[in-house]
């Protein structure tokens, strides 16, 4: 008797959990398991005007690797890809964990810098994107003519040599919101005694930093890396809110290109496309795993 | 406890469901047959689609188009976003809502291949007898059109309203300080009255007593002319730094009127035999396989030549703006016609590069000059007109060519629900019959691509819409329709984007200049012929 409503306990809270996940499981079926392999099958496809049907080819890979490679192809959008990413590892996570451990330990005027540095996150983008534009396209000519009475063209002009350096530097910028956010949060949870302890025995803030609170901080860093790695070709760097018609390739990435021709909607096109992003996960699937493996075994386990 | 957390997920399941219920079909009369007709807007706006809706629904309120229902309601879609590129495709492929579109840049091969329309040949063929007129829509058309939309004698979709990208000059300006000129042969003689038309000479068309009168006939004039601008303390042109591809587009119109008709449908159909090509002497004969050797048409160098000065002559324009990307179209409008009224803006603008619809873009900025500086400043009260090309010398005076470009179509749903297939139909036909492509450019001022009359519409367009309308009745009108096979199995290839494109991915123009000044027309041309040669390898 007791067994038989144990089964009917267990067989009703199956239907019920059953109810709960069959539509979200439908949903990543269909948008997500279903809408990639649509994308992997596209990738083999080219139409044939001959046959008016599409035919199976490998050609759109033989072409998306020989644009990647060529003298004027896709290799300079490759490069700003990895040097984005470069920039926002190195710069982007050391300043975020600097100012995250200065926001921690409450030094001067650390809420206000908390909520300046949140606040782009809080913008929305394409109104942030036109402050910025709007800032280094009139205010700092504007300031520099004032101080140093030449004539300057905007840090964001068409055409100029600044143009990508200031798309780096506003991306790392906007970066930080959320990544502050997290390693702060993050440094939050160590132990009150552990930084105490390090205060009687009196070791400095830079000791601190450096061998107490980075170690102990180390998995959320380890997820921002790895998820910094899987990002490098789908990040479009906000391009679109500066520049939605550019041509320019000097300033674009492998994120904004594809999409960009994507919302051609040039259909002849989605094969190639398709094949460019299957490329691309091929290359960063073992990376990202393999940064991650290496990262478990440098970055010590802690728990408290 | 348990019971209570019961009860709170049977309420997050029951919202969760409430979630996935359809939007937008809610509270409709099931009596009535509901037409949803999508339209880009952007610079034809909806107030066309509007004053369809209202006639259609009153001409057909007692018609029955499907069983057990009586009347039409049109419910017109506006959205740039939606119904235009990557994202009309996704529409186009997943859902039957929208059956009759007016859109741009839509591919129309690409489109046929995908089974994204449907056959409209009947509806396009029959004689709009119903609304009172002999003709088909076929008949209107013009041979262009046709060709290019003829598919193994079906068609699939209509010119909507194709438009190109100019120069606008202000007219009130250049009559106030006199930017005319006396003869075609000089440089140096301004008329002394910019109002008294007989001090001006012929213009560019060589012939007197024409609009373009006292008009820069020649690069060397036009030129003088800017720098006549800049010594009177105004601005000789604006233009958007956010969208250089306005500029591209110019020099496109640029191309077009040096080149002529014959020579630029060659770019189009590239077959037929090209006489201006550099290096090479007397007729060639272009077809398909060497169609890359286009690049080395003389007047591109030409209009590159002509790109180039103007960019070399920072004086002539405003970098902080023109090169700026937060310089947006609206506002590079807004600037062009509010520098007469607020100094603060700067130098007043003479001419400003846009499309041949940007008035509709600018109402709002018209109304706003209208409250703030009087009825003057309404777009009823201003002049503005296109400024013609000029040509390389007085010899070449003539007609104007335009080229007008952008794919615009009007089609239905490939996936049209049968129920829906007759008043789409008709819907369309309606559309275009004479009183209604009147209406369209009264409401607009722009012409559409068909025979018509305007008759008394005329009288009822703004300064610039009557330039429009005219230029329609005087000059050599073509579109840029890609009837070479090749062009339509490789569209990427091949779009206003690509025209000058010198390398792969390579950057407007006007960019191109700007970044290095050293960068001469021939070695763009040189460059733009190199890159075309190794694209045609690639080519399907």
């Amino acid at each position: 008797m007791k067994t038989n409503k144990k089964q009917i306990g267990r067989k009703k809270a199956l239907i019920f959990y059953a109810a709960w996940m069959i539509i979200p499981m439908l949903h990543f079926a269909i948008f997500y398991i279903g809408v990639n392999f649509n994308s992997i099958i596209l990738a083999f496809k080219k139409y044939d005007y001959a046959q008016n049907a599409y035919t199976f080819t490998f050609e759109n890979f033989t072409k998306f690797f020989s644009d990647l490679f060529s003298a004027d192809g896709l290799g300079i959008v490759l490069k700003n890809s990895f040097v984005l990413y470069l920039w926002g590892l190195v710069i982007g996570v050391s300043l975020a964990v600097l100012f995250s451990f200065y926001i921690y330990k409450k030094f001067a005027g650390s809420g206000f810098f908390k909520v300046i540095l949140f606040l782009p996150s809080i913008i929305p983008s394409i109104a942030m994107a036109l402050i910025f534009l709007v800032f280094s396209d009139i205010a700092v000519p504007k300031a520099l003519n004032i101080i140093t009475g030449k004539t300057y063209t905007g840090l964001m002009a068409v055409g100029s040599n600044t143009v990508f350096p200031a798309i780096i530097f506003y991306n790392v910028w906007i970066s930080f919101g959320i990544s502050v956010l997290m390693y702060s949060s993050a440094m939050s949870r160590i132990p009150e005694e552990i930084v105490e302890y390090s205060r009687i025995e009196g070791v400095s803030y830079a000791r601190e930093f450096f061998s107490i609170t980075i170690p102990l901080i180390g998995s959320t860093l380890e997820t921002f890396i790895v998820v910094g790695i899987a990002g490098i070709f789908t990040n479009q760097a906000n391009i679109l809110a500066f520049f939605p018609t550019t041509n320019d390739r000097t300033i674009q990435t492998i994120g904004f290109y594809l999409f960009s021709q994507v919302a051609r909607g040039m259909t002849s096109l989605y094969p190639y496309l398709a094949a460019g992003g299957l490329i691309f996960t091929i290359i960063t699937f073992p990376i990202t795993f393999g940064v991650k493996q290496l990262l478990s075994k440098v970055v010590p386990e802690v728990e408290f | 406890m348990r019971k209570l957390t019961r009860l709170l997920a049977m309420i997050f399941s029951v919202m969760l469901l409430c979630s996935m219920t359809s939007c937008g079909q809610g509270g409709q009369n099931t009596s009535v047959t509901y037409l949803y007709v999508g339209n880009y807007g952007g610079g034809y706006g909806d107030e066309f689609l509007k004053k369809l809706k209202e006639g259609f629904e009153e001409k057909y309120k007692n018609y029955s188009f499907e069983e057990g229902k009586t009347g039409v309601v049109v419910t017109p879609i506006t959205n740039k976003a939606t119904m235009s590129g990557g994202q009309l495709v996704s529409s186009l492929k997943s859902q039957q809502r929208e059956t009759v579109f007016f859109t741009i840049d839509a591919l129309y091969y690409d489109y046929i291949r995908d089974g994204l329309l449907y056959d409209i040949t009947d509806a396009i063929s029959e004689p709009l007898s119903e609304f009172g007129e002999e003709k088909s829509i076929l008949d209107k058309m013009d041979d262009d059109a046709k060709e290019y939309l003829s598919v193994d004698g079906k068609y699939y979709a209509i010119p909507f309203c194709n438009t190109f990208t100019g120069l606008v000059y202000d007219v009130d300006l250049f009559e106030e300080k006199g930017y005319y000129f006396t003869s075609t042969d000089s440089t140096t003689s301004f008329v002394m009255n910019g109002k008294d038309k007989t001090q001006r000479s012929a213009g560019p068309d060589g012939v007197s007593g024409t609009s373009d009168d006292g008009l820069p006939a020649t690069f060397e004039q036009f030129y003088a002319l800017c720098n006549r601008i800049v010594a009177k303390n105004d601005l000789p042109f604006v233009w958007t730094g956010e969208y250089l591809n306005y500029a591209d587009a110019f020099l496109f119109s640029v191309v077009s009127d040096i080149l002529g008709k014959d020579e630029m449908k060659l770019n189009f159909s590239f077959s037929g035999s090209s006489e201006t090509l550099t290096g090479e002497s007397g007729a060639y004969t272009i077809t398909e396989q060497n169609a890359y050797m286009l690049a080395k048409q003389s007047g591109k160098k030409d209009a590159l030549d002509f790109a180039r000065t103007i960019i070399n002559n920072t004086t002539w324009y405003d970098a902080t703006r023109s090169f700026s990307g937060s310089f947006s179209h609206t506002q590079a409008q807004e600037y062009f016609i509010g520098s007469k009224f607020d100094n603060s803006l700067g130098k007043r603008a003479a001419m400003l590069i846009e499309g041949s619809y940007w008035q509709n873009e600018a109402a709002g900025a018209f109304e706003e000059l209208v409250s703030a500086y009087g009825n003057d400043a309404s777009v009823e009260n201003r002049r503005f007109a296109t400024m013609p090309v000029p040509k390389e010398s007085e010899s070449e005076l003539g007609k104007r060519t335009i080229t007008t470009m952008g794919n615009t179509f009007c089609f239905m749903n490939g996936k049209c629900p049968d129920n829906l297939v007759e008043v789409s139909k008709k819907f369309i036909q309606y559309a275009h019959t004479d009183a209604k492509l009147k209406e369209f450019t009264e409401i607009t001022n722009l012409p559409r691509q068909y025979d018509y009359d305007l008759g008394d519409s005329y009288d009822k367009l703004t300064y610039f819409g009557k330039d429009l309308w005219n230029l329609k009745q005087s000059a050599d009108i073509i579109s840029d329709y890609r009837t070479a096979s090749i062009a339509q199995r490789n569209p990427a290839s091949f779009t206003i984007s690509t025209f000058w494109a010198n390398r792969s991915g390579s950057d407007w123009v006007f960019s191109q200049f700007n970044k290095n000044k050293s960068y001469t027309a021939e070695e763009y041309v040189s460059d733009m012929y190199n890159y075309n040669e190794r694209l045609w390898k690639t080519l399907n």
